[in-house]
């Protein structure tokens, strides 16, 4: 079975790989923005991945004598109310962002996808469930089902996740059935049921290579919106708890001074504004590349 | 030409239903045939005349919610008829084949056709990749791919239209079926590569010892490579003959119309003999003969009752035609 797997699993990626570098290689020749969102968002991760070596400070530690200061050598982009250094905050806040948001967004794309390919590939009752279960989803605003579910659970950073996770899932769904329902009656599929092979393995094998490109988008796209959900959260007191230095929190913390002391929310607020822009540009980027390269493949 | 042993596919009383707007209507009614080891039979018709549903009920492809099949399909005397999904699987590939019309989207776009090929010796035969590999290369030199070796990881769009066909031939033929089932393999095709698949096809029947079945509209096909041949209309067979029999003296109208609509080279273009009316659809069937509407010798009993197919007693000729039948029995009473 594990063998059954492996074969069912690997020449796709290797498919998918090839598209998908090639795909990024003809971006990266033609779209500006795209290099743009990449070299971005990369300077996000790196930031958060070593987060302790560019931070100046220890974003919990509170320096009473330098409260609100405003941004100088010693503290680039100032200090909060508590005395803690903006930058180290910002650098540190990074990880709760891009973890929940990632976390979140990969997850919702696992189930999502799955659903979506289980349902248009097999139609019937299994599909009417799905659907109808995601248009009952969709019909909250995702951050409002954000909302519900944290406050239900409880602020934590699971609890963040199951929460997004949730909201995003049936983006997942809707994407990946139709184009799912489409491929159900192409002539290879066909071909596929007529060789004999097992629903599992026709939609493992054959249908998700080839909606792969789709997904990657949608999900560039809503890692995006998670993000900004995450923060969103955070700023109404529903984040991850204090004293934590998560982004939105931040804001919600120096909204009340923003007329005194802009740098307290404002820093936050780019820091989050650069990050979605940078995924909406690596989303517009793959959409644009990989829609002719569909084309070219006769699809 | 052995007749002796029984047939690899013995199909009786095949009737095929949709559910079009809530009431479900007759598509193909009472299709009967034997193929037997080693031989090809032709199923003829115009487009819609059911030729492709046949095949598809055969393999059990057929959406269940929308299709429902009568009658008894018989593969090496096991029926198929109501076989479950799981238990047709283990024969659909392995036992019977079937390989499409459209070579240009028979593949899957995204997947290196030597994967394609070797997948269904992994899904049917107990053998590690490395060996499906082999084999599946082996199977693309057998189909005269150049260089197949090289090409094994290319993707399909990297093909010709004729190289796809033959991948797809590959793919059908890994693990050597007994029955193969060709839906207008070679309409897609040009002339020149038509002629080159036809006689692959009958080179692999040859030396596989498979049987198959072979859709098509063109009677120049049908006498290139079938041994019998099923004429069809309007999801019936008309006539049923040993392809010489029928060439030498068609007999129902509907196919004596078809012979006379081959364009000639020795005639003016201008004046292509043609069938006057359609087919009828398939909410308009009606009780008798489906061919009545457009026969030029219709009588009254025709839209009466359906005549039935019968052969002459000693022969394998079979005409659903009471004009036919009349003529026959007018003969023997004479």
């Amino acid at each position: 079975m594990t063998a059954a797997v492996e074969t069912a699993t690997a020449p796709p990626q290797r498919a998918l790989g090839l598209r998908l570098a090639r795909a990024l290689w003809k971006t990266a020749t033609a779209n500006a923005s795209m290099i743009v969102g990449v070299v971005l968002f990369l300077a996000v991760v790196i930031l958060a991945i070593g987060a302790p070596l560019f931070a100046t400070h220890d974003p919990l530690d509170q320096d009473l004598l330098a409260r609100l200061v405003p941004p100088t050598t010693s503290h680039w982009l100032g200090t909060d109310a508590f005395g803690r250094d903006i930058w180290s905050r910002i650098v540190y806040g990074a990880r709760i962002s891009l973890v929940i948001g990632l976390v979140a967004v990969g997850l919702a794309m696992i189930i999502g996808t799955a659903l979506g390919v289980v349902g248009g590939y097999l139609g019937g009752w299994a599909d009417q469930a799905i659907s109808q279960g995601t248009n009952i989803l969709l019909a909250f605003p995702s951050l409002i089902l954000g909302l519900m579910v944290v406050a239900f659970l409880g602020p934590s950073i699971p609890n963040l996740i199951a929460a997004i996770s949730l909201a995003t899932i049936p983006q997942f769904i809707r994407v990946a059935r139709a184009p799912t329902m489409a491929l159900r009656d192409r002539d290879f599929i066909q071909a596929c049921r007529a060789l004999g092979y097992s629903p599992a393995r026709i939609m493992l094998r054959h249908v998700l290579p080839n909606i792969w490109p789709e997904i990657m988008v949608m999900g560039s796209l809503w890692l995006a919106t998670a993000i900004r959900v995450e923060a969103s959260l955070a700023f109404i007191g529903l984040g991850v708890k204090p004293p934590t230095a998560t982004w939105g929190g931040m804001i919600h913390e120096g909204f009340e001074q923003i007329l005194t002391s802009f740098w307290l929310a404002v820093f936050p607020s780019l820091a989050i504004l650069v990050v979605v822009l940078a995924l909406n540009m690596i989303g517009d980027g793959l959409r644009d590349a990989l829609d002719p390269r569909l084309k070219e493949d006769g699809r | 030409m052995t007749e002796s042993t029984a047939p690899v596919l013995e199909v009786r009383g095949l009737s095929t239903q949709f559910r079009i707007g809530g009431e479900w209507r007759a598509a193909t009614r009472n299709i009967a045939f034997d193929l037997h080891a080693n031989q090809t039979l032709a199923l003829v018709g115009e487009s819609g005349c059911g030729k492709s549903i046949t095949c598809q009920a055969i393999l059990g492809l057929l959406p269940p919610h929308v299709a429902r099949i009568a009658g008894s399909i018989r593969y090496q005397g096991q029926e198929l008829v109501g076989m479950s999904d799981h238990d047709l699987a283990q024969i659909r590939g392995k036992d019977i084949a079937m390989i499409f019309q459209e070579p240009m989207t028979a593949l899957n776009p995204v997947m290196p056709v030597g994967d394609q090929i070797a997948e269904s010796l992994l899904v049917h035969r107990n053998c590690t990749r490395a060996e499906a590999r082999d084999q599946a290369i082996a199977f693309m030199d057998r189909v005269r791919i150049p260089a197949a070796r090289q090409r094994y990881r290319d993707y399909p769009h990297q093909f010709s239209g004729g190289m796809r066909q033959r991948i797809v031939i590959a793919m059908a033929m890994a693990c050597k079926p007994k029955i193969l089932l060709a839906d207008e393999p070679t309409t897609a095709l040009d002339v020149t590569i038509q002629a080159q698949i036809l006689a692959e096809l009958r080179d692999l029947c040859a030396n596989f010892e498979m049987s198959m079945v072979f859709i098509t509209h063109s009677l120049g096909v049908v006498a290139a490579i079938a041994d019998t041949v099923a004429v069809m209309y309007a999801g019936e067979i008309v006539e049923m003959a040993p392809v010489d029999a029928l060439f030498a003296n068609p007999q129902h109208p509907y196919t004596r119309a078809l012979f006379q609509a081959i364009p000639r080279v020795d005639q003016n273009a201008a004046n292509l003999a043609a069938i006057p009316g359609q087919v009828p659809s398939i909410t308009a069937f009606g009780k008798g003969c489906r061919f009545a509407p457009r026969c030029p010798m219709r009588m009254d009993k025709c839209t009466a009752a359906a005549p039935r197919i019968v052969a002459p007693e000693g022969s394998r000729h079979g005409v659903a035609c009471y004009l036919v039948h009349d003529q026959a029995l007018e003969e023997i009473a004479s």
